[in-house]
């Protein structure tokens, strides 16, 4: 059943058995399994329920209907640009499907400093399998790459570097380039139309346009929670309480942490908002003049460089470089310049390639409760930034290498690079605030599983140490960046939570 | 014509060009909160419009989607945004004293104080330089005219096209 709060009545109140605040990987994994285990389930989500047929692949109109604050949350400092959707489904409706298994080290470091005994490769393997099928993970062919990806495999193989196309969560897709901003065609397999559908197929309730404000405690029980219920446009239109035997939060790592501050949980381990990983990512476009190569038709993540991973490759610069397509919108605030200068850039703009860097980070930054909205304490550490130049410098290589003219990075300083012996452009292009366009597509981290209060927030189940029955399901859990495109990780941890909920609580606590 | 800012806001700027070097504390001085774009931060827009898109400009209608924007933030982030052109403006009336309004200067002049912005060894002011020049383009090149002069076709839907690649799904490579 699907509920919204622009239309139930003004002062809604329900009585369940779970509540799950949320609907996007994390979430919705978590309300499918409790409802396929015949709990009586209740998926609040803040973001409406918007179908397909509603996407209408006009950037400015769907930045607003898909992403928290329109697509322009920053952290507090503006430096970068905090990207996640607010939607039925969450961020899974306006990502890019790609789709990587944790990587083995990572699982290992987990595994070994964080006490995690159910995240070994050999324990998840059975899951990942499970929800790649249900989110009909392919790899994409090479033949299907569109050129500002083909570009980048040309560029990367003839430096002899790793890198390969991605794994998919796509069916039946037209290449139509529109993902950001929701797929119209129903190819991407988002949350929205695989696992909040199976939850409420099996008989779980989903009630959109309505906010969690607070968690509702009693001693070491959650006993609900309550909200606001919003309209179309986004105003307060009521109020709402969700009495419940399990509350889950799902409402992503920037959200989680907010709501369970403000809502005055206790939290032994005191790090609940901390160890925010952001993957800082900033665009590198090569310039290719006479060459239509349209960056936003066909699919627009298509090939990845993983030779400079960590995780993948022990690379010491920690960075994936992937190949991404710019609406014209982002494009035009990436490009430096002013007026005239700027407008016959951007007449050139479909024969500029880009690709992003996915950069893993090693300082991370702290989630907060702000002035009516979360705080995000977040800045590039020297370190990061020295690691950044260095994959930005390794990706305009790329371009050049597929026979770039020119390289353009995301620095309002440095105008373009033309030769790898320009690259040294790079040192002095400044990595400070304002210097450089930097965004966050992946947040992580904040409420981090750990085998005991001194190491995480929550325990490897997901529970809050000091609670019963109030779990955490999303990506806050991971212990550190996952160095990869983490969607797969959140469905398979909120896999694991759903078996930790249902040993630990459902069996004896449930009414 | 834009007004001339008010005691109160004469006052937040004070307080505001104190405590240049310390932003948090600044962006706290720096009401007059308010929910929606006023004249002045419209004609700021405008202006900035001008200045970053170039020749064109008049074809291109910004101020009612960043309306439309703004009416889909969190109160918080509304307030924030809606001041933050007139923060602007005050600001550059004080940082470069020629006592008028952004939005009457000549263009070179607009252009010469923006870039001023952008390009300050001021963290702050480089932000807020650089939140408004996002700002304004994002939606310069959102609307139509903006992405046809980029050469972008625009949405798929109601131009009934057929998938331009036509893709073979189903098996893993
Ligand atoms: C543009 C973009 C591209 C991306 N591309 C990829 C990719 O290609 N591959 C990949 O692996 N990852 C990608 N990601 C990241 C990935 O989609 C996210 O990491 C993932 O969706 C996070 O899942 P989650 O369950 O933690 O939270 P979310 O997906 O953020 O879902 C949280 C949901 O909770 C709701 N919520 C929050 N607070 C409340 C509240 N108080 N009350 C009610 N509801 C609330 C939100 O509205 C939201 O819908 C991308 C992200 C973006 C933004």
């Amino acid at each position: 059943m699907r509920l919204s709060g622009n239309t139930v009545e003004p002062e809604f109140h329900r009585r369940v058995q779970a509540v799950v605040v949320g609907t996007g990987p994390g979430g919705s994994t978590v309300a499918k399994r409790l409802a396929d285990a015949g709990l009586d389930v209740l998926m609040v989500e803040a973001g409406a329920y918007v179908p397909a047929r509603e996407f209408s692949q006009n950037e400015g109109e769907m930045m607003r209907k898909l992403y928290r604050e329109a697509g322009l949350r920053t952290t507090d400092n503006g430096a970068m640009a905090m990207l996640h959707g607010s939607v039925v489904g969450g961020s899974s409706v306006v990502n890019y499907l790609d789709c990587f298994r944790t990587p083995e080290t990572l699982l290992f470091d987990w595994v070994k400093r964080f006490g995690l005994p159910e995240l070994t490769p050999e324990k998840l393997r059975p899951r990942f399998e499970k929800i790649e099928e249900i989110l009909h993970v392919r790899k994409l062919p090479v033949a299907n790459l569109n050129l500002n990806n083909d570009l980048l495999r040309r560029g990367s193989e003839a430096l002899g570097w790793k890198g390969d196309t991605f794994h998919r969560n796509a069916k039946d897709c037209y290449g139509s380039g529109f993902c950001d901003l929701g797929c119209s065609y129903n190819a991407k397999q988002s949350a929205a139309i695989t696992f909040v559908p199976l939850a409420t197929s099996q008989g779980a309730t989903l009630l959109t346009d309505a906010r969690v404000e607070r968690v509702l405690l009693s001693g070491d029980r959650a006993t609900g929670v309550e909200g606001t219920l919003v309209d179309e446009a986004r105003q307060s239109r009521g109020r709402f309480r969700i009495d419940a035997d399990l509350v889950v939060v799902s409402g992503g790592a920037i959200h989680t942490p907010y709501l369970l501050l403000g809502s005055g949980v206790d939290d032994p381990s005191g790090q609940l908002g901390r160890n925010f990983w952001t993957h800082p990512g900033t665009p590198v476009c090569g310039w290719y003049p006479g060459q239509r190569v349209a960056n936003y038709e066909g699919i627009k993540q298509g090939w990845y460089i993983g030779e400079f991973s960590d995780v993948l490759n022990q690379n010491p610069i920690g960075a994936l470089i992937e190949g991404i397509g710019a609406p014209p919108g982002i494009t035009a605030t990436i490009f430096p310049g002013l007026g005239l200068e700027r407008q016959r850039q951007l007449q050139r703009y479909n024969e500029f390639t880009a690709a992003g860097i996915l950069l893993r980070d090693s300082v991370p930054g702290r989630i907060g409760v702000g002035k009516g909205r979360p705080s995000i304490d977040w800045s590039l550490a020297p370190a990061d930034a020295h690691r950044m130049k260095l994959a930005v410098a390794r990706c305009a290589e790329a371009w050049l290498a597929s026979g770039a003219a020119a390289v353009l990075t995301g620095h309002s300083r440095v105008t373009s690079i033309r030769s790898t012996a320009e690259l040294a452009k790079l040192d002095d292009a400044g990595w400070a605030s304002g210097e450089v366009a930097l965004f966050c597509f992946h947040q992580m981290g904040t409420a981090r599983m750990g085998h005991s209060p001194q190491v995480g927030v929550v325990s490897p189940t997901g529970r809050m140490w000091a609670y019963e029955n109030l779990y955490v399901a999303d990506s806050s859990l991971f212990p550190t960046a996952s160095g990869v495109n983490p969607q797969l990780t959140i469905y398979a941890l909120a896999d694991v939570v759903a078996d930790g909920i249902l040993h630990e609580a459902a069996g004896s606590q449930l009414h | 014509m834009p007004t001339r800012p008010s005691r109160r806001q004469f006052f937040a700027l004070g307080a505001a060009a104190a405590v240049l070097v310390v932003p948090a504390s600044l962006r706290a001085a720096l009401p007059p909160a308010q929910s929606r774009f006023g004249a002045d931060d419209e004609a700021v827009l405008d202006a900035l419009k001008r200045v970053l898109y170039g020749p064109g400009a008049d074809e291109i209608d910004i101020l009612t989607p960043l309306r439309e924007t703004l009416g889909f933030l969190d109160e918080a982030q509304q307030s924030q945004l809606a001041s933050l052109p007139s923060t602007f403006d005050w600001l550059s009336r004080v940082l470069v004293p020629t006592g008028a309004a952004f939005a009457t200067l000549s263009e070179g002049a607009q252009a010469a104080a923006l870039e001023d912005w952008l390009t300050s060894p001021l963290p702050f002011r480089r932000q807020v330089g650089q939140a408004l020049r996002q700002l304004v383009l994002a939606h310069c090149y959102t609307h139509p005219v903006g992405q046809a002069a980029a050469g972008y076709a625009g949405p798929w839907l109601g131009r009934h096209l057929l998938p331009v690649h036509a893709l073979r799904f189903g098996e893993p490579e």
